[in-house]
């Protein structure tokens, strides 16, 4: 893998990692239940 | 996916632009507001929705539903509240110059009057009668006013908004000898978009402060409200205090001082909206045109702007945002997001990190939940964009899309202008 696809996961990952509902949704970029789509996994 | 919904089938469902709503994050939010309130303070509490961020039916009822009250600045919020069945006994009327259409409205439905000033002082004392008093807040201005990470404490602040401190003997006085009015409660708001805790704190001292006057002079003053405020995430930088944080700050300042001057612990009342609604929406656009201006940037176009989000080009707003349809390619570009507005300053964003894209992909936009649809506007003439609620993979229309019928509704063409089809004259 590249850098830059290593770069762009970490990226997807940052905006999604936070998103649980454990943490209060102002925190969050996205809403809670962010997910990535299946047919889009890393 | 957002609420067990794709985002690139919600787009080919119900058309672009569209705004998204989570709901599953809107209640979480009213939750947590709630929770931490009778976690945090010892006495009654309730959270009002300022519902200013994003008013309409389905976001009234949603709000309400989990036990929220609702503020409006208008008699037009007023009205889309009331008829999404929420209590009027649980809408607060705000703004800072209430027509006496609107106070009517609001007493008539037994609505709390968040008095700014003396006019409207007036225009209450000539619509209530003493036998059902209109029930009114007093909102003040503290001298403390903060946003995002600038925090100011004056003694004069230069406000359009409420009464000034210094003024409140009289203004007590005048409550006084006015049986029409019933003044329950005082209010104040700060600011949005805070991060700091300090100032909510310091608010909560500076209330309870009005409060020992106002019982003073013998007013039944049993609520105290503390505005909202509470900071979002925008961007990764950002990092405010979480729901809980800040209202074990303000909870903890009011029963404090309440305690120090030995008063009764009066309600306490918040009033977020950003912070309950924020990141609970997104804005999904369908991309155009690419200009590509050589040592300088490349122009990426959507098909909204400033029109369906105008916080950008009103207050240099920055967001996020990702290809919908690539979310996990790798980022190999840096583009200017640009809106279809004739204004050279309808940028969406600034600069966005995207993977290659191309026409008709589809651009996700952060955390567009609050202050976006309520401050949307037709430039341009563009119809508004449709609203979906989504949760556990069903997605159900909120806010149907603008139609250029719907722009003509209220075009009038007096016969003397009609143009002859033929001559054009
Ligand atoms: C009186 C009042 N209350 C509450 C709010 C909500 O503020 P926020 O969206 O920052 O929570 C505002 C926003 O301007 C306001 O003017």
């Amino acid at each position: 893998m590249t850098l830059t696809e290593l770069t762009a996961q970490a990226s997807a990952r940052r905006y999604l990692s936070d998103a649980s509902a454990l943490r209060s949704p102002n925190q969050n970029l996205l809403p809670l239940t962010a997910t990535v789509n299946a047919r889009d996994r890393w | 996916m957002i609420g067990g919904c794709d985002l690139v089938e919600l787009v080919a469902e119900f058309g672009s632009p569209l705004y998204i709503l989570d709901e599953h994050t809107v209640r979480t939010a009213c939750r947590q507001y709630r929770d931490a309130l009778t976690r945090y303070y010892p006495g009654e509490s309730q959270p009002i929705y300022a519902s200013k961020a994003w008013n309409c039916l389905a976001v009234c009822a949603l709000v309400a539903s989990e036990g929220l009250g609702i503020d409006v600045v208008s008699g037009g919020e007023f009205y889309t509240a009331l008829q999404a069945g929420v209590n009027p006994e649980q809408l607060y009327l705000h703004g800072n110059n209430k027509s006496s259409d609107e106070l009517r409205l609001a007493y008539d439905q037994g609505g709390t009057i968040m008095v700014d000033n003396w006019l409207e002082l007036d225009l209450l004392t000539a619509i209530a009668s003493p036998d059902q008093p209109a029930r009114i807040a007093l909102r003040l201005t503290p001298g403390i006013e903060c946003h995002t990470h600038e925090y100011i404490r004056t003694g004069h602040l230069d406000s359009k908004f409420g009464f000034d401190p210094q003024q409140l003997p009289q203004v007590f006085a005048r409550l006084q000898q006015q049986p029409q009015l019933r003044c329950v409660g005082l209010h104040a708001h700060i600011g949005s978009q805070i991060f700091e805790r300090q100032p909510h704190h310091d608010l909560g001292d500076v209330l309870v402060g009005w409060y020992q006057q106002a019982r003073a002079a013998g007013l039944p003053i049993t609520e105290l409200n503390i505005g909202g405020g509470l900071g979002i995430c925008y961007t990764e930088a950002d990092d405010p205090p979480s729901i809980e944080e800040w209202v074990k700050t303000a909870s903890q300042a009011i029963a404090t001082a309440c305690e120090t001057r030995q008063l009764p612990l009066p309600k306490l009342i918040c009033e977020p909206g950003r912070s309950l609604i924020g990141t609970a929406g997104l804005t999904a656009y369908t991309l155009g045109s690419r200009k590509q201006v050589p040592g300088v940037r490349t122009y990426v176009a959507v098909d909204g702007g400033m029109s369906d989000n105008p916080r950008p080009i009103t207050y240099q707003s920055v967001y996020r945002a990702a290809i919908a349809n690539r979310f996990s390619a790798p980022l190999t570009e840096t583009v200017t997001v640009a809106g279809k507005h004739c204004e050279s300053g309808d940028i969406v964003l600034p600069t966005a990190e995207l993977p290659s894209s191309e026409p008709g992909d589809i651009l996700a936009v952060f955390a567009t939940g609050a202050y976006n649809y309520s401050m949307a506007s037709n430039y341009n003439r563009l119809p508004r964009p449709a609203a979906v609620l989504v949760g556990g993979g069903d997605a159900e229309l909120i806010l149907a899309r603008e139609t250029y019928t719907d722009l003509l509704q209220y075009d009038r063409l007096p016969s003397r202008l009609q143009l002859d089809a033929t001559t054009n004259r």
